[in-house]
């Protein structure tokens, strides 16, 4: 697959997902599609209830749009998976290609991710 | 490929020394993680996943009602954020989750873990999720007349035996709680029994059964919660996963409402 700055609007059935989320952000994403995206970190909190990352992506205009997304799992969750897991995991500047479900807000620029590789390591 | 062969082994072998260890029914103290696979008060739709048994809730038509106006994160009738059915969840809004919710709130380590200490004239329940407490008074006082209190979040509780199973009756619940993340109501004449047995040296099982007769047409049981035995845990420092209004709000704001992208 040909990856570009800002990617593709993928119609991936996502199939049965794993029954984790503690707040109402279920709701909030289409889990019937997925989108995948490169960016470059801004911002990374591992915070309760889920971490979030801050990431800047390249429309296909050049422009750099601000995009968030939602880790499903709260912090105590993914240490109890992997134990790499802190503030510092994800780290502004680093390079992530992301796999996420978008919002159901169309405008929004919020997703929520499904799949994480920073600087070519897969991490989720 | 023989750690693979081996785990169910261990596994079983664990358990048959859970089963055969010593233990007084009487001493419920410990950590304990809800194993349970329902997360709610009973196995309402939504709550099971794929292929589960599920069953309705006895409402009656105010119940219904009041079910209605209660918009989920989860489940069948989940809020959209797209559309003005904007999600209510009291979660969500850091509010305390209050007695039976507190009880059934997180199946998933490690904020599954219910902490009991038994004083001689109290047993406290110390729940990881939002690092609540309740006391349950075990000291023979009756419980007050529901007319005589305020309703509180976490209501009014006393606890006694009755063989090897531990009762605790509560009343004066706060009806702005949900019985679990599906919306269910309740009001402040709820009166919640809650049953306790140890089982076995590592597994705590209870039920609910609460009685609200302008809500439910009858009393309605919840399904069993299993929790087991963490002595891990009593060896860590505690998660403190505190729910941080300030945090939460921006929270919903931003990522659940989707507002990211689009502030002015």
């Amino acid at each position: 697959m040909k990856w570009m700055n800002l990617l593709v609007w993928a119609m991936v059935p996502v199939g049965c997902a794993p029954l984790l989320a503690h707040h109402g952000t279920f709701a909030s994403y289409d889990r019937d599609k997925t989108i995948s995206m490169k960016g470059t970190v801004t911002q990374f909190q591992f915070a309760y209830p889920h971490p979030l990352i801050f990431f800047d992506v390249k429309d296909e205009n050049g422009n750099v749009v601000h995009w968030a997304a939602e880790m499903l799992e709260s912090p105590g969750i993914l240490k109890n998976k992997d134990a790499n897991w802190n503030k510092d995991y994800i780290k502004p500047n680093d390079q992530l290609t992301i796999v996420c479900n978008p919002h159901k807000v169309a405008t929004a620029k919020v997703c929520r991710a499904q799949e994480l590789t920073v600087n070519d390591k897969k991490i989720y | 490929m023989r750690h693979l062969v081996l785990a169910p082994l261990v596994l079983i072998s664990q358990a048959l020394i859970g089963q055969t260890k010593s233990f007084d029914p009487h001493d419920l103290s410990g950590r304990w993680d809800r194993t349970s696979p329902y997360e709610a008060y009973s196995n309402v739709p939504g709550s099971g996943g794929r292929n589960a048994i599920v069953a309705e809730a006895p409402l009656t038509a105010a119940g219904r009602a009041a079910l209605e106006k209660n918009i989920p994160g989860v489940g069948p009738r989940a809020g959209n954020p797209a559309t003005s059915r904007k999600i209510n969840d009291p979660m969500d809004t850091c509010d305390p989750m209050g007695v039976p919710r507190i009880l059934n709130v997180e199946i998933i380590a490690p904020h599954n873990t219910m902490e009991i200490v038994q004083l001689p004239n109290r047993m406290l329940e110390f729940f990881e999720w939002h690092h609540d407490w309740r006391e349950v008074w075990t000291d023979g006082r009756p419980l007050p007349k529901t007319d005589d209190l305020e309703p509180k979040w976490n209501g009014y509780s006393v606890g006694r035996w009755d063989g090897d199973t531990f009762i605790v009756n509560s009343i004066g619940l706060d009806d702005r709680t949900w019985l679990g993340r599906y919306g269910y109501p309740h009001t402040d004449e709820m009166k919640l029994e809650e049953r306790y047995q140890r089982v076995d040296a590592n597994t705590l099982e209870f039920t609910m059964i609460l009685t609200d007769p302008k809500y439910y047409s009858k009393p309605w049981a919840s399904d069993k919660k299993i929790f087991k035995l963490n002595r891990e845990k009593a060896k860590q420092w505690d998660e403190q996963a505190y729910c941080v209004p300030s945090v939460e709000f921006q929270f919903n704001q931003l990522i659940r409402d989707g507002g990211f992208g689009n502030q002015k």
